[in-house]
């Protein structure tokens, strides 16, 4: 029998990534509208400005800027791949059984979009150093690698443990 | 019949990421010992930055205490998986303790950024800061603990579920 699990907790982490996909859906928005403006309209950043980028004057918006912009919209789009897999795996719990193959695929797949992330931040915060004056200050942090670490070992026992469970009901 | 569950080849990833955790803990002591060594230096050299630099050290240590602790739980739920079925409460209580030391590891960080702000530690052609390790909250912090308490409780249900499952037929 498969029955329906309500757990405060899951119900409130499903919230959760439905929330973070929606803000990180306007947080592409906002900044591809941004990036776009600096690109081809940059008049309109000029007079009271939108978000600081660059040192002030639309003429010398610098292309390291613009790329972080770009790299932070890029991240964007993995994270909320990465909500969008925790989510999935918090239903699985209400079908029945989280110990499949599948979830260790997706715990597998959010540890790498977890170090691709991180990547992107080595990056834009190598970029950043080339700014004048970096109104947006990135910081690099080891944690995502402890989160891509975390992931990638949970997925292999994940792996592991469904395996052997599959082998387990093989025999019995 | 006793059920018994074949062990498991060695698993070349869950062993690199053995050493991973184990090269990022010497790497923390090391940098404690690189904080020790220069507030030693201090003390002598400048009092007031030596005092500062203590309580600095008190935080530095109890947060190498808390990665250690982590990367031991994070060991054991790897050893589980050779000693058979790792979706039980055991591990599921490991996951929620790894979620609690990545928050208290967060606070301790804020601690010391408030207290110390970022560790200089070089100085190259102005680019300064970079190798902060006191760099305060960060977003990876809270998203590893909130992922961890969720796999917790997908762990504790999944195997409630299964018992449940077991015990019915």
């Amino acid at each position: 029998m498969v029955q329906i699990v309500k757990d405060p907790l899951l119900t409130a982490a499903t919230v959760a990534t439905v929330l973070a996909r929606i803000a990180l859906v306007i947080g592409m928005i906002g900044l591809g509208a941004t990036l776009t403006a600096a690109v081809f309209r940059p008049d309109l950043l000029a007079s009271g400005p939108l978000i600081g980028i660059g040192s002030g004057k639309q003429d010398d918006i610098p292309a390291a800027a613009l790329a972080i912009v770009a790299l932070t919209i890029a991240a964007f789009a993995l994270l909320y791949d990465f909500a969008a897999r925790l989510a999935k795996i918090i239903a699985t719990v209400g079908h029945g059984d989280p110990f499949t193959l599948a979830n260790g695929a997706r715990l597998n797949r959010m540890a790498w979009l977890a170090m691709s992330v991180l990547g992107i931040n080595i990056a834009q915060t190598l970029m950043s150093m080339y700014l004048p004056s970096n109104g947006m200050d990135t910081h690099m942090s080891l944690t995502g690698l402890a989160v891509g670490l975390v992931l990638f070992i949970l997925a292999r026992v994940f792996r592991h443990g469904a395996a052997m469970r599959e082998e387990l009901e093989g025999t019995v | 019949m006793p059920i018994t569950v074949k062990p498991l080849p060695r698993d070349i990833l869950l062993l690199v990421c053995r050493v991973i955790l184990y090269a990022v803990l010497v790497v923390f002591g090391l940098v404690l010992l690189l904080v020790a060594g220069i507030s030693l230096y201090g003390a002598f050299a400048n009092p007031d930055l030596a005092a500062r630099m203590a309580g600095m050290n008190v935080l530095s240590l109890l947060m190498v205490g808390v990665a250690f602790r982590f990367v031991q739980l994070l060991g054991r739920i790897i050893d589980s998986v050779a000693e058979g079925d790792p979706f039980n409460l055991v591990n599921s209580g490991r996951l929620q303790q790894l979620a609690w030391l990545t928050l208290a590891f967060q606070m301790l960080a804020l601690a010391a950024h408030a207290r110390g702000g970022d560790f200089r530690i070089l100085h190259i052609n102005g680019v300064e800061g970079l190798f902060s390790t006191g760099g305060g909250i960060s977003f990876g912090g809270f998203l590893l603990a909130l992922v961890l308490f969720i796999l917790a409780r997908v762990f504790r249900k999944g195997t409630e579920m299964r018992e449940e499952l077991e015990g019915t037929v």
